[in-house]
């Protein structure tokens, strides 16, 4: 079992080094002075120097080479200080280290970065977990549900309603809720309180995630296996709980599990909208003040917990389904 | 010049594209599929639906230059042109505007001259105006997406499923990567880089969510590699693009199709987020986020002005992004063996 | 099934809408920021809604009497008024200006005093005020109101700059508090109490800047604690105080809590005196009381607008503007609402000394044709964007000068601040754009219009788009960040830009300023306007005593400015506040924000009237049994029949 958990832990790496390169070929890639002309449009050269130079983007892109400390750079200076530093000081590996050692700088306002992230985390967290946990509960026991009442008219109504549920997006379940919970029937604060961004959280995932699990459900149900048991004579709900649910487990895990990791990034939306003050809110923030660094930080943090959320889910599978390990 | 150019461009394209529909469902093996699909009456529903879009969307896209004019009016604007502009707000069927002070001496000035389903916003356009406009913007936004996920997600899956081995591998290193960073920042962090506007947003999104794509017909490539007339058409010597456009390729087309129809939805829904949020579409494109972010301020009024909300969310969003989930799931169902019934 | 419905049952019971979950104990006062405040720092303090709380938080030497209008300054610090005179050093006569401030006042403890008690406060941390705003690498707001005023300032400047470089060269930090411990030839301690400063002109207005934050004293030991290293916050976010309230808590993003201070000096005491209106508004009820008032303050950081008017409604907010969507509910022909009457809602309003206007930049070869500028400014209605933006809350701007102070005129017009699409078609055409039309492109004449991002103005913006529309003019909008709008306009990249001005003190010296030719330097004069004219009027006129004999100069200067037409004037805003009746009725200062120690409320009957208001109405109850009938019914019945079938 060690040697499986190490095996995919190697196994990531790779893509962390892809993400890293993707995410540098995003920022560092593109000619610095273009960038900062997508930021103020009409400024003069003066200013869109001064701009890059301020942002580190006019160092060598990936080797620091002897004769770059003699040559104008992209700011239009000369930066003889260059010849002191190493070969590896250009923007590849100052980036490359600043992932490794998770220094993650500091924000416009000259916030370190990670001090920020452990103030909001929590916040966030106090909003996705709660969501989480309703939300998965409240999915598993609706379409074990149908499952158990399949081919009924409720069934196709719930297949209905819950495409429909579907296909209203975040911003409007947002705005009903708000106008609806809040201003209306006074029954929730409207502001720097969970309980609204959590019942939006729940009522935006819900229909997707119930036909998921109706469709996991569904597709066990149809197993030879359960024929057998049914012609056994074990109950329908025996049969729901002890051979469907089981044996889904590993679909089921993948989707809980992977989205554990996301907990603590929380909603854009929902955050700033209702006064949470986490994560989401921290990006949302980010866009508005043109904040490269956290928004870089925010990209290598989603990568980095959506790794850390495969890997568990992986090791997960060993718990459910021990034939994994053999494979 | 070039408005023209656009025009005929997208003409020709529609039209392409309704030909290939055509053939394909004219195909006499999926006469099946056609009944099923026919049968029933949601999806009927949802078909006719979806077309109603696609007619208003491509309307309000063909453009019509004109030399008095700064701002070049669509199609769509010039056939509804009789309708009336009011003053400001004012609800559906109503006859004053409502939402300013009601002088007096404005009285004639208040009075709504037209008759508006869905009333009007605050610079007294109508709303429905408004959803149609929408719906082009929904559509470029769905159609340049899918141009750029599509063909990218369908050339690494059946290249990840052919070849196997290290190619295999390195596309599926490319897939797990681009998997791994979350849609939404990578999506923000693009539009930071290179700017706003329709044109980037569609590269952002389609760079971002080709993976789903590219599984689905990895996956069936995989299985179809085995199949008989595949080994037939090697033995024959054909040559393998020859092998894989000319016979692969059609038998993977219904899962394109099931996932184009999905994919669009889901354009259409994050179309929404990224404009609440403020780096969607530019200021003055018509759009139904935008609608949306502009009915915060107004459900805070009391009496609530409701219908611009309403509008965007129930004539704009929601029928065509249930429509285009209902047939996804009904071509689904019709053509996809395997699939679980969701009936 | 049961167990959920009883679940639910208890929720319901539960639910309280108090976003706090329950008021906090005592005198404590409910307020709002959009924003967190950029900075805490005195001598940084610059924009309203940072000075809004940071001139709570500090004492100042001068202050204004919190109801005599016109405004008058009186000692708060101080002893007495400051005295003025001559005095004569390096053989060169100087005028004086003198005041000393009371002993045993103390700041609020603090861990950067020794021992952690707040100390007492000397002259010395007033002159180390003057002293940090000299020093441009903090950007200190009081700097151009003492450059050019006090002997030595300037070169005391240049030597702070030429410290700051060294010590970065360097790295020796010992160079700029060298700088530091030398004195200002103009700032002289006469005793441990009394300060002098010589006056290289004639300058009343050197008052201002000690009834301003930036006057306030610093103690240098705090500032030189508080630097932002080693785990320790940096002085913007934690300064030491003297004023009525400390620094309890400040969350980002989230609230600030400023609580009474009880080292405030314990002779500021509510007026006794005020006007008969004063009496009838009720201002008078807590004469003679100690300052100050209330307990605590808190303030809860909400960025969006629709919340404060939602929580303010409910009675979470004590007091809060009154956004443009909710405007016709709430007022009618400037009184209140029978609703809002009922609830004990009191409205003031009061025309903002502000004036807001687009600049125009005269250094763009497009815009340097004065009849193009003024054809612009003749095609907006202002009228018709204030009514329907802006609910009417403003009045459109004849000249730079706000209401209520001296060079306003009721009966002045301006004949290009105006709508008027005759004249605008003849200027335009005059320009040398027919019809709108550019006659080096040949399409419409397209003038880029620099404005802040904001999603939530796209009808504004399309209203702005479309008043030029109707002329061909084509007006594009550069959306861009407060900052990059800032650093435009510092680089002078920009053809029409958006520009306002909120005055600092209640002087038009304050307004005529930001046209003066020699400001274009310095962040006032953004537009590059230069008129000799103009120029030599205002210099007359700027250190004049107030008097007919300058409202001629001033009268003279209005008209340049209105025949220029250098920026489109828009309006004065007018601002409407609506209070709660349990928060006291206060008076509003245009330019200062010290009036907190002024505010009273009654806990116990807020307590009262919110419960009262957040009830969930009888909708609410109907709605859950429809919504008990639709969800769980069908699902009875489903259960019901179909459990046979499958057993």
């Amino acid at each position: 079992m060690l040697t499986y958990i190490i095996r995919r832990i190697i196994y990531t790496l790779p893509i962390w080094i892809g993400v890293y390169g993707i995410t540098f070929a995003l920022f560092h890639m593109r000619d610095p002075i273009a960038i900062a002309r997508v930021h103020m449009p009409q400024a003069p050269d003066a200013a869109l120097k001064a701009w890059v130079r301020n942002n580190n983007l006019h160092l060598p892109r990936f080797v620091n080479l002897p004769a770059d400390a003699d040559t104008v750079l992209v700011d239009g200076k000369k930066h003889p200080e260059l010849a002191s530093k190493s070969i590896f000081y250009s923007q590849f590996f100052l980036g490359f280290r600043e992932i490794i050692t998770f220094d993650f700088g500091v924000d416009k306002n000259r916030q370190p970065i990670s001090e920020s992230i452990a103030e909001r985390a929590p916040y966030s967290l106090s909003v996705m977990l709660p969501a989480f946990l309703i939300t998965v509960t409240l999915s598993v026991v609706m379409s074990l549900f149908l499952a158990y009442f399949r081919e009924t008219g409720l069934d196709v109504g719930a297949v209905l309603i819950t495409v429909a549920m579907m296909s209203i997006p975040v911003p409007v379940y947002l705005l009903l809720c708000n106008w609806g919970f809040g201003k209306y029937l006074k029954l929730v604060p409207v502001y720097n309180h969970v309980l609204l961004p959590i019942l939006v959280s729940v009522l935006a995932g819900l229909g997707g995630q119930v036909r998921f699990y109706r469709t996991v459900f569904l597709e066990q149900i149809e197993q030879d296996y359960i024929r057998t048991a049914r012609a056994k004579g074990v109950s329908e709900s025996g049969i729901l709980f002890k051979h469907v649910l089981p044996n889904s487990l590993i679909p089921i895990l993948t989707s809980v599990v992977m989205s554990l990791p996301f907990l603590i990034t929380g909603s854009l939306i929902l955050e700033h909208f209702f006064g949470i003050p986490g994560m989401g809110d921290m990006m949302y923030t980010a866009i508005y003040s043109q904040d490269f660094q956290v928004i870089k930080v925010m990209v290598y943090l989603g990568a980095f917990l959506y790794m850390i959320g495969a890997l568990l889910t992986d090791i997960s599978y060993i718990l459910a389904d021990p034939r994994v390990v053999l494979e | 010049m070039i408005t023209i150019l656009i025009d005929i461009a997208w003409i020709l394209a529609a039209a392409a594209g309704i030909v290939a529909l055509r053939s394909f469902l004219r195909n006499p093996s999926l006469k099946d599929a056609r009944d099923m699909l026919a049968s029933r009456l949601r999806v009927r529903i949802a078909f006719y639906v979806v077309c109603a879009y696609l007619g208003v969307g491509l309307i309000g896209q063909i453009k019509v230059p004109e030399k008095e004019r700064i701002a070049d009016r669509s199609l769509l604007d010039l056939s509804l042109q009789w309708i009336q502009k009011e003053r400001t707000y004012s609800a559906p069927f109503a006859s004053e505007v409502t939402g300013i002070r009601m002088l007096e001496a404005d009285r004639e000035l208040n009075r709504v001259k037209g008759i508006h389903i869905l009333g009007t916003d605050i610079n007294g356009v109508d709303v429905m105006h408004n959803v149609l406009r929408g719906a082009s913007t929904a559509l470029i936004l769905s159609f340049g997406t899918a141009l750029v996920a599509m063909p990218l997600g369908v050339l690494l899956g059946i290249l990840a499923g052919w070849s196997g081995g290290k190619l295999d591998d390195l596309i599926q290193w490319l897939m797990s990567t681009v998997a791994s960073i979350p849609w939404l920042l990578f999506v923000i962090a693009f539009l930071m880089v290179f700017g706003r506007g329709l044109f980037w947003i569609c590269l952002a999104i389609g760079l971002t969510s080709w993976v789903g794509t590219a599984r689905l017909i990895r996956g069936e490539t995989l299985k179809q590699k085995s199949l008989d007339y595949i080994t037939a058409a090697r033995a024959t010597g054909l040559s393998v693009p020859r092998i894989l456009f000319r016979h692969l390729l059609p038998n993977v087309r219904y899962l394109i199709i099931i996932d184009l129809t999905l994919f669009c939805s889901s354009v259409i829904l994050a179309e929404s987020i990224l404009t609440f949020i403020g780096i969607g579409v530019e200021q003055g494109t018509a759009s139904w986020g935008a609608m949306l972010i502009e009915s915060e301020k107004e459900l805070m009024r009391s009496p609530a002005i409701w219908w611009v909300f309403a509008g965007s969310a129930f004539c704009g969003i929601l029928p065509l992004v249930l429509s285009l989930n209902v047939l996804g799931d009904a071509l689904r169902d019709a053509l996809d063996p395997r699939a679980v019934s969701s009936r | 099934m049961r167990a959920g419905v009883i679940f639910f049952a208890l929720f319901l019971a539960a639910c309280n809408n108090n976003p706090y979950g329950q008021f906090p104990p005592g005198k404590v006062i409910m307020s709002n920021l959009p924003d967190d405040p950029r900075t805490l720092d005195p001598a940084r303090v610059g924009d309203t809604q940072s000075n809004a709380i940071a001139s709570n938080l500090h004492d100042t030497p001068f202050e204004y009497y919190y109801l005599k209008r016109p405004l008058e300054i009186k000692p708060a610090m101080a002893v007495s008024m400051p005295r003025t005179g001559a005095a004569v050093s390096g053989g060169t006569q100087y005028r004086t200006f003198e005041f000393s401030i009371k002993k045993g006042m103390r700041y609020a403890d603090d861990s950067c005093f020794a021992g952690g008690k707040g100390r007492e406060i000397k002259i010395d941390d007033i002159i180390f005020a003057v002293k940090r705003a000299a020093d441009n690498s903090i950007d200190p707001f009081g700097l151009p109101l003492l450059s050019g005023k006090v002997l030595g300032f300037d070169e005391y400047t240049t030597r702070l700059e030429k410290a700051h470089a060294e010590e970065a060269e360097k790295r020796d930090s010992s160079i700029v508090s060298k700088v530091f411990d030398s004195e200002i030839p103009g700032v002289r301690k006469l005793d441990d109490y009394t300060l002098q400063l010589l006056l290289t002109e004639d300058y009343p207005q050197i008052i201002f800047f000690f009834t301003l934050t930036t006057g306030s004293p610093q103690p240098r030991e705090c500032v030189e604690y508080y630097n932002g290293r080693n785990g320790r916050p940096a002085y913007d976010r934690h300064p030491a105080t003297s004023g009525a309230f400390r620094l309890k808590e400040w969350h980002s993003n989230y609230r600030i809590v400023l609580a009474r201070n009880p080292n405030y000096r314990s002779d500021d005491f509510y007026p006794r005196e005020g006007t008969e209106e004063d009496k009838a508004n009720g201002l008078l009820l807590a004469a003679g009381r100690q300052l100050p008032i209330v307990d605590e303050i808190w303030i809860q950081i909400i960025k969006a607008g629709p919340p404060v008017w939602t929580l303010f409604d409910q009675g979470y907010l004590d007091r809060a503007g009154i956004p443009l969507e909710v405007f016709n509910q709430v007022v009618l022909n400037q009184e209140l609402t029978p609703e809002f009457k009922e609830r004990g809602t009191r409205l003031d309003t009061e025309i903002d000394q502000a004036t807001y206007y687009w600049v125009f930049n005269l250094t763009d070869p497009v815009m340097k044709n004065k009849k193009l500028r003024q054809a612009l400014s003749l095609m907006l209605d202002r009228r018709e964007m204030l009514e329907r933006f802006f609910n009417g809350r403003g009045v459109p701007a004849m000249s730079i000068i706000p209401p209520g102070m001296e060079g306003y005129e009721d009966e002045y017009k301006n004949p290009y601040a105006a709508y008027d699409p005759d004249r605008a078609r003849v200027l335009l055409a005059e320009a040398g754009y027919p019809g709108g039309i550019d006659p080096a492109t040949g399409r419409a004449l397209r003038v880029s219009f620099t404005l802040t991002n904001s999603p939530g103005s796209t009808s504004l913006y399309a209203f702005y788009r479309s008043s030029f529309e109707k002329f061909n003019v084509d007006l594009k909008l550069e959306e861009a960040d407060w900052p990059t709008v800032l650093q435009k306009k510092y680089k002078k990249e920009f053809q029409i830009i958006v520009g306002g001005w909120h005055a600092d003190y209640p002087d038009p010296q304050n307004f005529l300023q930001l046209l003066y030719g020699p400001n274009t330097a310095s962040s006032y004069n953004e537009g590059s306007y230069r008129n000799p004219t103009y120029d030599s009027l205002y210099l007359q006129m700027k250190n004049m005593p107030p008097g007919p004999a300058r409202l001629a100069i001033i009268r003279k200067m209005k008209e340049i400015v209105a025949d220029d037409t250098p920026v489109i004037m828009q309006f004065h805003p007018i601002t409407y506040g609506l209070s709660h009746p349990w928060f006291s009725p206060f008076k509003t200062h245009p330019t200062n924000s010290n009036q907190l120690k002024f505010r009273d409320l009654d806990p116990e009957k807020r307590k009262t009237l919110v419960a009262q208001w957040n009830r969930m109405p009888l909708a609410g109850y109907l709605l859950f049994a429809f919504l008990i009938l639709v969800l769980v019914l069908p699902v009875v019945i489903a259960v019901r029949k179909y459990s046979r079938r499958l057993r």
